[in-house]
């Protein structure tokens, strides 16, 4: 007999991470898209991106969500979160949220194109508050998991809806950008946006470092699996290229007027689509290392 | 309150309910893995997964060496946390204190995987030998087709060392609730609020404070490594194999 | 095995006791913690369906210790085992192997019908034939030597009939078979077994084993035996040792050159210098008479010697004589050699790692001895003998052969009452003896004897073995090279006698098919009716008449049928409900011991060598001047202090820790520490040792997936003290070198092990027996394989397979025992070179016939024997002749 180790497989992989960066994303671009409806003047910019961004949001979400049936076991049983519904389960209110979302979506075109504002607007209000629980619900999935100390913060809810902010930020300018739609007033409150939410991100990101490098030897075993096996993910392209790149970028412009090029549209894309790569890159490592710390208890 | 999505209350110290639970006693533990055939054979439980191991760490260095058991199932706990995050209650506790699986709603999500503290929970692969439930999250049931009819468990009743002791807790009579009133028993990770219901008696450190701790020997390592490989080259889940 | 007795008395004696312990029993309230409210076997339920499973009584033979089991079985499938209940020794437990057994059934590359070698020998071209065409080839075979025989009225010729048996569990009936051929040539496995141990003891007390009473003991003395793993006898061993340990709080110390588990679990573990246990033995007897520890009483009434002679003996084996020898530290040998004699009742428990050795025979005797002067010989937790049952064979019951065979008994080894097999293949090649038909059951030498390449070259070499037959149900390394494939039936399915000595209570029990042989095969004990049927399909050469069985449990019922006792309580009928008799009583639910219907325990009868004569049979007898009573010119008893014993079964009745028979053939008859040659390797070598693990048997079982999941590979172990001084880091690739050639394996780091030893088990590394064990499960079915495991095809993750021992382990002879000395090879490890790949083994041949010239310098009649025995009062140039018997 030498050292018998039982295997375990970590449950969740690469596909969910992939599901919960796309779905806060396209939750996101809708919000912005729905914004003129439900917020009027303040998101008036936004107007011409109404169309384009609820179909935009339509697309990945009939993209994503065989791809999280997919990544079930047993895909054909889809429905039975519904069925047999459960309130203390995320997940299940994730996948009736999920429908509604998209249905809300649907309505909210419904409205424009049948020219019905009431319909209009009643859809965008109720689709972004479930565009908002898209990242709020996938933060839970793994926040529920007590047992998993690096998931069990209750700020991951909020990480996940500023990261989603910010991915979901640098879609809407990419696309408007692509389009040639991306106007100064635009730009300015999707530099708005992507500033507050690195921001957030930044401060929460600090607090799970704190949590791990002086909790428990659960969280530790975590910060040690992110430091052996994603240093580069987690640090490099999470935190600066994710995080730093994109506030210095927008926040550039109010220390010193060399930074003033963080104004211009292609910039402020950058800064999104970096913020967006570390948005992913975060929930890579969170949801991968946050499994590793029990792998082979 | 702890109650809430269980779909039956902790039925630990509450009268005139049972509580199913298990002692396992290390000083009588020889390492002979009679149990993990047993499990393996009445589930037909495929390669890959296992319902119950028994780990081995040797400790000390020579002529001090000693060698460690600790055998490891499902603790059914009382407050089981994989039962709560189910979406669909395909895994739900019996008022008796079994966690169990109904199988036929089982979707898959592994969202109880990721909730259980102690790798208690498998996916099923596609293909096994005897018996046609495949692709679904299963786990230890503490033998509650045998139990409900009257016998212990097959890793019970097959435990050489008789190390494996089985009964219900609230029976102040039973030979559990003796012991677990008697002796020092301890049980994993308790913090955790799981309140779990097997015990350990005399556990050494070295088995239940693992929170990371990756295989030391090549032998090991090279095992895991395979094992990994086999599950497409990943420690996470990639798809039912 | 043993020790046969009268049931019904034992019976009887076992109830009367129990009744009479009551009182006692109730004091000694057990701390044991295993009372559970539900009952702890018997019945099983199907976890899908729910349904009640169908329960089959049956014997285990995952490996050969014979726990009785009942299978479940499911819609004509069996599912899963279990312990059974009713065995007084196995007491419901199965152990890992015993619960994987049902495996062996559905084997995916199991034979499922005869096969005859179509292309070269070993190129693996088989053609399907019917039973009826295979026992027609092979009956035809066995005639043509039978009518040269008797053309040339040379009885001799019989033995060119060879049976060579690994396993024979078949009750006298492959015994009948080939004495009812006329041949004795019977080859076992006993010599790479532990035969040296059984050399050990049958001289000294009879039979060849001990049975501790580990439940009831206070201190136990482990030397060499694996009991939490292997050893005779494993799983009922196992139990009572946790008993006694946790139970009884008595204390284990182990000898052992690496950790096992049970040196793991252990209070304390010493490794010694291996082969040097017999010095540390008698150093601890050396203690213990010097100190006046010892049983003055039983010395003196129970032994062949005096104090005196023994004090005079073991006056060079001081403590620090054993300590130079062993590494064992004196103070650590005195201490336990105090504890030892002072706590009572002790014993000791030793099994292959003392004896086998060069000269291995004198070590178990060293061993055995502490038992003896510190009178713990057949106490209520002491050394006890062991307790077997015996049946009656079917009558008419052929004799033996006329002609002794030299290969089932080599005359150089006239102690070894258990042979010398290993040997047979270098007496074949030197012409020494001559096989027409080579029969093998259940025995799989390419794989499991020393330098295994001999066997290989023997087995595929026309000349030398012109046709040969295997009964075996998978295609073993040896199996792959025969001419015609007979296939068995699987331990599931087929009918055996049993009984052995595997705790206190004796008892019988069968093994019967639990569900009809797979696909039409055919069990062996059919197969040598066919054959016998066919070789004198008329009676004319007299064979017939031992094999005139109307069918195979016919044979059965002529075995159990009229053993009193049994036969009123049903006879065969009974052993198939049951599967065992007696029934003592129940496993009690509250401490696992067996009780009665009031709950007491059933005690188990102590001092069988003090059983008294009964008067009526003292009529006619004499008692001689030495204490014997004699009768009718046989020795019956021995009388001491006036009362008529029937003692121990040697010569003199008592324990002999004198062995005249050793003495005549030049050996010392006391118990000695001889220094090995491997004692004096040089400081850069090591030395070779193997091991069995818990959860496999020998080389059957790396094809079942439950145990093959938990152990797959066996790398090397060596100390981390070592290997850094040989650049070697866990994990590396290392080559292993005897002077036979060498093996590339892994090297395991492990700080349980002495530094001086590299051990490697002996349960992996096929290159046959099937699929999985040669980690092919990914190629299809062969014709002949039952096939269909999805299990195995797609969910086998490990990706080693280990690599085997045997071939460079080489072939060395205990001149007494005449066992193979296993842990004996002297070996270099050094880093891989360059090229070397993991896997690679190249060995010699020639190398290891060299081996068998030097090991019969040892034997009775060579030059180092005579050197190494200057000491032995005996006639040297007048030593016995040898001469051929016939044993087998
Ligand atoms: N699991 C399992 N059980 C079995 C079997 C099996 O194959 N598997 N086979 C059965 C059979 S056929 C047999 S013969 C028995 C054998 O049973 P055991 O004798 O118990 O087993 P082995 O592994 O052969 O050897 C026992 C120990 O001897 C040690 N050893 C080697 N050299 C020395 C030495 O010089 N001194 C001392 N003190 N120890 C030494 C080895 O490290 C090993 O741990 O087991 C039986 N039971
Ligand atoms: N290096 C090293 N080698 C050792 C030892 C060691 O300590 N060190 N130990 C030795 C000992 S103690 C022993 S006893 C031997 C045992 O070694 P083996 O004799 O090889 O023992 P088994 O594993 O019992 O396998 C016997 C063979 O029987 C055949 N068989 C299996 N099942 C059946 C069946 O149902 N019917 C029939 N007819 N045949 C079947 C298979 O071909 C199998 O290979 O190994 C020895 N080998
Ligand atoms: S051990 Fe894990 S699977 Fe078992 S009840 Fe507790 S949380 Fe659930
Ligand atoms: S995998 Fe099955 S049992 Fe587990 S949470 Fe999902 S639906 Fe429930
Ligand atoms: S209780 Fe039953 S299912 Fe659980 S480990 Fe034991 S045998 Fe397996
Ligand atoms: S069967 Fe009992 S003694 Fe054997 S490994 Fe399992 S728990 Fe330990
Ligand atoms: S020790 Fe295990 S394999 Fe051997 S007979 Fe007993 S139960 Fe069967
Ligand atoms: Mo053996």
């Amino acid at each position: 007999m030498f050292e018998y180790l039982p295997m375990h497989i970590a449950p969740w992989g690469i596909e969910i991470v992939i599901y919960f960066f796309l779905i806060g994303m396209a939750s996101m671009v809708f919000a912005v898209a729905a914004g003129p409806a439900t917020f009027g003047a303040i998101a008036a910019p936004f107007k011409d991106f109404e169309v384009t961004g609820s179909i935009v949001a339509l697309v990945m979400l009939a993209a994503v969500v065989p791809l999280l049936i997919l990544d079930l076991s047993q895909p054909y049983r889809f429905l039975n979160p519904i069925l047999y519904f459960r309130w203390t389960s995320p997940l299940s209110w994730g996948s009736l949220f999920l429908p509604l979302f998209g249905l809300a979506i649907l309505g909210f075109l419904y409205g424009i194109y049948r020219e019905q504002p009431t319909v209009q607007r009643y859809s965008a209000i109720l689709g972004t508050l479930l565009a908002l629980s898209m990242p709020i619900y996938t933060g839970l999935d793994l926040m529920v998991n007590q047992t998993r100390e690096l998931w069990a913060n209750p700020t991951i809810p909020a990480l996940f809806v500023s990261l989603s902010i910010t991915s979901g930020a640098a879609l809407v300018a990419l696309v408007q950008l692509v389009r040639g739609r991306l106007t100064q007033e635009a730009t300015r409150k999707i530099r708005f946006m992507i500033a507050f939410s690195t921001f957030v991100s930044f401060w929460i990101f600090l607090g799970l470092l704190m949590t791990m490098l002086y909790g428990s030897a659960e969280l530790q075993g975590a910060l040690g699996a992110i430091n052996s096996d994603y240093a580069l993910e987690f640090y490099g392209l999470g935190l600066v290229v994710g995080i730093l790149v994109p506030m210095v970028l927008v926040f550039g412009p109010m220390i010193h007027p060399v930074m003033n090029f963080g104004r211009k549209p292609a910039v402020v894309t950058l800064a999104g689509i970096c913020g967006a790569i570390g948005a992913y890159m975060l929930r890579d490592v969170l949801i991968h290392a946050g499994q590793l710390a029990q792998l082979y208890y | 309150m702890s109650s809430i999505g269980l779909q039956a209350e902790p039925s630990y110290g509450v009268p005139g309910k049972k509580r199913w639970a298990m002692v396992i006693d290390l000083r009588r533990c020889i390492g002979c893995m009679a149990c993990v055939a047993a499990c393996k054979a009445e589930y037909d439980v495929p390669l890959g997964v296992w319902r119950t191991t028994v780990r081995v760490k040797d400790t000390g260095s020579f002529p001090n060496t000693r060698r460690n058991f600790m055998p490891r199932l499902c603790n059914h706990c009382d407050n089981p946390p994989c039962v709560r995050n189910c979406p669909t209650a395909a895994t739900y506790k019996h008022e008796d204190g079994f966690v169990l699986q109904r199988y036929e709603r089982c979707i898959g999500c592994r969202t109880c995987i990721a909730a259980c503290p102690y790798n208690a929970r498998f996916m099923l692969p596609r293909n096994r030998t005897r018996v046609g439930i495949n692709s679904v999250v299963d786990k230890c049931t503490f033998c509650e087709h045998r139990v409900s009819q009257g016998l212990v468990p097959a890793c019970v009743q097959t435990c050489i060392g008789r190390s494996r002791i089985f009964g219900d807790i609230n029976d102040p009579n039973s030979e559990v609730a003796k012991i677990v009133a008697t002796q020092k028993t301890t049980t994993l990770k308790p913090e955790k609020g799981t309140k779990p219901q097997v015990y350990y008696i005399k556990p050494d450190r070295v088995g239940t404070e693992q929170v990371l701790s990756a295989p030391e020997s090549y032998a090991a390592r090279s095992d895991a490594e395979a094992f990994y490989r086999h599950n497409n080259g990943s420690r996470f889940f990639g798809g039912t194999l | 095995m043993g020790h046969i007795k009268n049931i019904q008395t034992n019976r009887r004696g076992f109830l009367k006791l129990g009744a009479s312990a009551t009182a006692a029993g109730a004091a000694l309230a057990s701390t044991r913690l295993v009372a559970m409210e539900y009952d702890l076997g018997g019945a099983d339920f199907s976890a899908v369906t729910g349904e009640k499973r169908t329960a089959v009584p049956y014997t285990c033979m995952a490996c050969n210790i014979e726990d009785g089991g009942i299978a479940m079985v499911e819609n004509g499938r069996i599912v899963k085992l279990e312990g059974n209940m009713d065995h007084p020794n196995t007491r419901g437990k199965l152990c890992a192997k015993g619960n994987s057994g049902f495996l062996h059934v559905y084997d995916p590359d199991r034979i499922m019908s005869p096969l005859l070698r179509t292309g070269k020998r070993g190129e693996g071209k088989w053609k399907r034939i019917s039973y009826d065409e295979a026992t027609s080839l092979l009956a035809e075979k066995l005639r043509a030597v039978i009518d040269r025989s008797r053309e040339a009225n040379d009885p001799s010729i019989l033995n060119e009939m060879v049976v060579k048996w690994g396993r024979n569990r078949t009750g006298g009936g492959l015994d009948r078979f080939m004495h009812a051929l006329g041949s004795n040539a019977l080859i076992n496995h006993t010599n790479i077994c532990e035969s040296s141990k059984k050399v050990g003891l049958e001289p000294s007390w009879g039979p060849d084993i001990e049975s501790c009473d580990w439940a009831n003991t206070k201190y136990i003395l482990n030397f060499g035996s694996n009991v939490l793993e292997s050893a005779y006898f494993m799983n009922p061993n196992a139990q009572r040792l946790v008993d006694g340990v946790v139970g009884n709080n008595a204390k284990i110390v182990s000898f052992d050159v690496r950790l096992s588990n049970t040196a793991g679990y252990s209070h304390e573990w010493f490794a010694p210098y291996p082969g040097t246990d017999s010095a540390i033995a008698l150093a601890m007897a050396h203690v213990i008479m010097t100190e006046g520890l010892h049983d003055r009483d039983f010395i003196r009434d129970w032994t062949n010697v005096t104090e005196a002679q023994l004090l005079t003996h073991l006056a060079p084996y001081t403590p620090e004589f054993a300590e130079e020898e062993s590494g064992v530290p004196a103070k650590d040998i005195r201490r336990i050699a105090r504890e030892f004699a002072t706590t009572k009742p002790a014993t000791t428990f030793s099994y292959r790692g003392p004896c086998k050795h060069l000269w291995g025979a004198y070590q178990e005797a060293a061993i055995h001895m502490l038992n003896v002067i510190t009178g713990n010989i057949e106490k209520k937790g002491g050394y006890c003998l062991p307790r077997g049952m015996g049946w009656p064979q079917p009558s008419p019951n052929p004799p033996k052969g006329a002609a002794p065979s030299v290969i089932a008994a080599p005359p150089l080894y006239p102690l070894a009452s258990h042979h010398v097999s290993t040997n047979a293949p270098y007496m074949i090649m030197r012409g020494e003896a001559k096989v027409s038909v080579w029969m093998s059951y259940y025995d799989n030498p390419v794989y499991s004897y020393p330098s295994s390449h001999v066997w290989d070259a023997f087995l595929r070499d026309e000349s030398l073995a012109p046709f040969t037959v295997s009964f075996s149900c998978y295609m073993s390394e040896s199996t792959e090279l025969v001419d015609l494939i007979i296939p068995d039936v699987t331990y599931l399915e087929r009918h055996d006698p049993e009984s052995m000595p595997s705790g206190l209570y004796p008892c019988l029990s069968i093994r019967q098919p639990v569900i009809k042989p797979l696909g039409g095969t055919q069990e062996f004990r059919q197969t040598m009716i066919d054959v016998i049927h066919k070789v004198d399909p008329d009676g004319a050469l007299g064979i017939r008449k031992y094999f005139e069985f109307e069918s195979v449990e016919d044979w059965m019922r002529q075995h159990f049928d009229n053993i009193p006792g049994l036969k009123e309580e049903g006879g065969w009928d009974h052993m198939k409900k049951v599967g065992v008799w007696p029934v003592y009583g129940k496993v009690s639910k509250d401490d696992g011991k067996l009780v009665d219907d009031n709950g007491d325990e059933i005690v188990a009868e102590y001092g069988l060598h003090t059983a008294e004569i009964p008067a009526s049979a003292m009529a006619g007898a004499v008692v001689e001047p030495d204490g014997r009573i004699t009768k009718d010119g046989a020795t019956i008893g021995v009388q001491i202090n006036g009362k008529n014993h029937t003692g121990f079964g040697t010569p003199s009745r008592k324990i002999e820790i004198y062995k005249e028979s050793f003495r005549t053939y030049g050996f010392n008859p006391l118990p000695v520490y001889k220094r090995l040659p491997s004692r004096d390797k040089k400081p850069a070598e090591m030395i070779l040792t193997t091991f069995k693990v818990n959860v496999h048997t020998q080389s059957r079982t790396a094809s079942l997936k439950y145990l093959a999941e938990i152990y797959h590979k066996n790398p090397a172990w060596i100390s981390p003290a070592r290997a850094k001084a040989l650049g070697i880091a866990d994990g590396d690739l290392v080559r292993i070198t005897s002077s036979l050639g060498y093996m590339v394996t892994r090297a395991h780091l492990t700080e349980g092990i002495h530094p001086e030893v590299v051990a490697i088990s002996t349960a992996c590394g096929h290159s046959g027996y099937g699929r999985l064990a040669t980690l092919k499960h990914k190629d299809a079915d062969a014709e002949w394989a039952l096939g269909g495991d999805p299990d195995i095809t797609n969910n086998v993750w490990w990706d080693d397979k280990g690599v085997h021992p045997n071939p460079i382990i080489r072939l060395s002879i205990d001149p007494i025992g005449g066992s193979q000395a296993w842990f004996d090879t002297v070996v270099t490890v050094t880093p891989a070179q360059p090229g070397d790949t993991y896997g690679d083994t190249n060995v010699s041949v020639e190398e290891s016939m060299k081996d068998y010239e030097e090991t019969l310098r040892y034997a009775y009649t060579g030059d180092l024997h005579r050197a190494a025995h200057q000491e032995v009062d005996v006639d040297w140039n007048n030593l016995p002749h040898p001469a051929a018997s016939d044993g087998h």
